[in-house]
């Protein structure tokens, strides 16, 4: 399987009086259709990478090229087109705009990058919606449903343009833990029937787990880097609770 | 500026789901702009008012005989002259009159050239008299100048021998019908008799006291060889200045004055309502663009998650400050649409009962279009801060503050 996402030596500093060092000189590739999870303590620079990764923010230093392009010099605004068309995103919170119905929240990203939506499109997002259990409530505003539906419309929202790659920063970080499961159940099942390559921040090593590869970040370095159906889950568990990497 | 339909997709759901804030906000630039309109409809009303009140019924340039200068103020031995001996020149008449009437007369801005024999003049009747202006004018031209047609209360504007129009207020103080006879005596002893052939008012209480003869008459009563002034009227009452500039310049053996010259104060008041008027509308402006700053500034400030989130997903930074230019424009727009129907409806409720004695409004479109645009303009710039701001702002700020 070809890499989507390879960075060379990538390295990331905030601050020039007091400079400090979030990233120091990772290089990694991503597996086109893979589902990764980025895990590390607070601090270890794993929303930085995926950041930076996901085009809204640029390195200090190193390559990055994803699918094909060079983007290492490349600024947010001038990516905007490419984000719009080839990436989705999955945050902790789902910011979702409380103006818009459900639906037309999942279509939102249609309208940003081809106007407005045909019959076709509308369809397309509504069995979207039915495939993660949300087509009940496409017609309510965000403020009128629960909290795991509110994510679930956001995971829809970051899969109607079928990206190549979707970038979910703790996306169940914000929910009690059976209704994030059953979010993250109904990503990962949209996610693989469309292709669609993951790479997904969390501290959950549980959630972790359910990934096809699992990297760790600790003080802006790897630490570890393996794939799950490789050891097994049980080999994975316990290479999680292996915390030898931290304690240098 | 060309826009993208999500950009206006999401201007106007922003707008429609914030009906308060957006009524609101319509609701202050609608007064707005109504209150421009009938404010500058009303000062112009009133403007036009005025001066038609003071030249509607008058000249316009005035061509007079020049004024008495010293012949010389030294002897010809160089010795000063004793200044009670100064010799003066005596030309207190335009002899060559027709010259200049049938000059003025080929100007395609003057619509009157009237000679008018003029002078002072004291009414005799029934044991009261009192000055009066007495002026010989040529029927034809006299009535355009004066507006005989529309200021006859009695009688009729043909003046030949004895007949005489008399002002309203000559009339009133007289007592003086159609028909009556009166007794006219000039400052040098000269004395007679006239008719009263009409009785005209030419709105003001100092332009009614005075007596129209024939100009032959007159100039036989008053003793004149020429004509005292000429009096002209023009099609724009404010071109009359700059005719008169023209005339001197050509002329200059008389002397030419605008109405303007001779009415600095009337100018000057008008001048100042005018500023005055500006300064107005202008804090009405600044204040309805303060309120469209502020409202869509904190609308910006409370969207930027939701805008954060947009950026992410591929609103660059020009749609981003043109979701909120929309909606300024919008508001500006609606707003300035409502305020013409509504200042439309408050000029008709001010002429419907202030009564058609009042002075009247100046409903122009200059007076329409200004504002709306204005206020167009004022929305657009209000939401430029709230644009700039969208513009600047960083998803990951978003990402990372939550």
């Amino acid at each position: 399987m070809a890499d989507i996402i390879a960075v060379r030596d990538l390295r990331k500093h905030f601050g020039e009086a007091v400079r400090t060092e979030v990233l120091r000189g990772i290089s990694v590739s991503f597996e086109r259709g893979a589902m990764t999870a980025v895990i590390g303590p607070s601090g270890s620079g794993k929303t930085t990478l995926l950041n930076i990764l996901s085009l809204l923010e640029s390195p200090s230093s190193g390559g990055l090229v994803v699918d094909g392009r060079d983007f290492s010099a490349g600024d947010i605004n001038a990516t905007s087109a490419y984000r719009n068309a080839h990436i989705g995103f999955i945050f902790q919170f789902h910011y979702l705009l409380p103006e818009f119905t459900a639906l037309e929240n999942v279509l939102i990203p249609h309208w940003i990058g081809k106007g407005r939506p045909p019959q076709a499109m509308v369809e397309k997002a509504q069995a979207l919606m039915k495939e993660i259990e949300i087509f009940s409530i496409r017609h309510k505003y965000p403020s009128r449903i629960s909290g795991g539906e509110q994510q679930r419309v956001a995971i829809a929202r970051a899969l109607v343009n079928e990206p190549k790659i979707v970038f979910a920063d703790e996306p169940t970080g914000n929910l009690d833990r059976e209704t994030g499961f059953a979010a993250l159940e109904a990503m990962g099942r949209a996610v693989r029937e469309l292709g669609t390559t993951l790479i997904m921040v969390t501290h959950d090593r549980e959630i972790a787990l359910r990934a096809d590869r699992i990297l760790e970040l600790v003080d802006g370095r790897i630490c570890k880097s393996f794939r799950v159906q490789d050891i097994g889950t049980p080999g994975a568990r316990r290479l999680l609770e292996d915390r030898s990497c931290q304690a240098e | 500026m060309i826009v993208r339909p999500y950009e206006a997709h999401i201007a106007f759901r922003f707008l429609l789901k914030g009906r308060g804030q957006t009524v609101l906000l319509l609701a202050g630039i609608a007064v707005g702009v109504a209150v421009q309109f009938f404010l500058s409809s009303l000062i112009g009303g009133l403007q036009l008012s005025l001066i038609e009140r003071t030249v509607g019924s008058a000249p316009h340039v005035f061509v007079l005989p020049p004024d008495s200068i010293p012949a010389s103020v030294l002897a010809a031995d160089g010795q000063a002259v004793d200044s009670r001996r100064v010799l003066y020149t005596e030309n207190r008449e335009i002899l060559s009159w027709r010259t200049y009437v049938d000059h003025l007369k080929g100007l395609p801005e003057v619509t009157a050239a009237c000679p008018v024999a003029g002078g002072q003049g004291i009414i005799e009747r029934g044991g009261a008299s009192d000055n009066v202006a007495l002026k010989g004018i040529s029927p034809e031209d006299g009535a355009l100048i004066y507006n005989f047609e529309r200021n006859l209360r009695s009688g009729r504007t043909e003046l030949a021998g004895d007949a005489a129009l008399v002002g309203l207020a000559v009339a009133d103080k007289f007592r003086l019908e159609l028909g009556d006879r009166f007794f006219v005596r000039t400052g040098k002893g000269v004395g007679d008799f006239f008719t009263v052939a009409g009785v005209v008012d030419l709105g003001s209480e100092p332009a009614n006291a005075v007596v129209f003869l024939s100009l032959d008459r007159a100039r036989s009563f008053l003793g004149l060889n020429g004509v005292s002034s000429i009096e002209v009227k023009v099609r724009d009452v404010f071109a009359a200045g700059a005719l008169a500039g023209s005339l001197r310049a050509e002329f200059s053996r008389a002397k030419f004055e605008s109405w303007q010259e001779r009415n600095r104060e009337l100018l000057t008041a008008l001048r100042s309502q005018s500023g005055s008027s500006g300064i107005i509308q202008f804090f009405v402006l600044f204040a309805i663009s303060l309120g469209i700053a502020s409202v869509l500034g904190i609308a910006a400030v409370q969207k930027s998650r939701q805008l954060g989130i947009l950026k992410a997903m591929g609103v660059d930074n020009k749609g981003a400050a043109r979701i909120f230019l929309i909606q300024g424009l919008t508001l500006g727009v609606t707003g300035s649409l409502i305020g013409i129907g509504l200042g439309f409806v408050i000029g008709d409720l001010f002429i419907r009962y202030m009564g058609p004695g009042t002075f009247g409004l100046q409903l122009e479109a200059f007076n329409l279009i200004t504002p709306a645009v204005l206020a167009i303009v004022g929305s657009a710039v209000a939401s430029a801060i709230p644009a700039r701001r969208a513009s600047r702002l960083s998803p990951i700020e978003v990402i990372r503050n939550g």
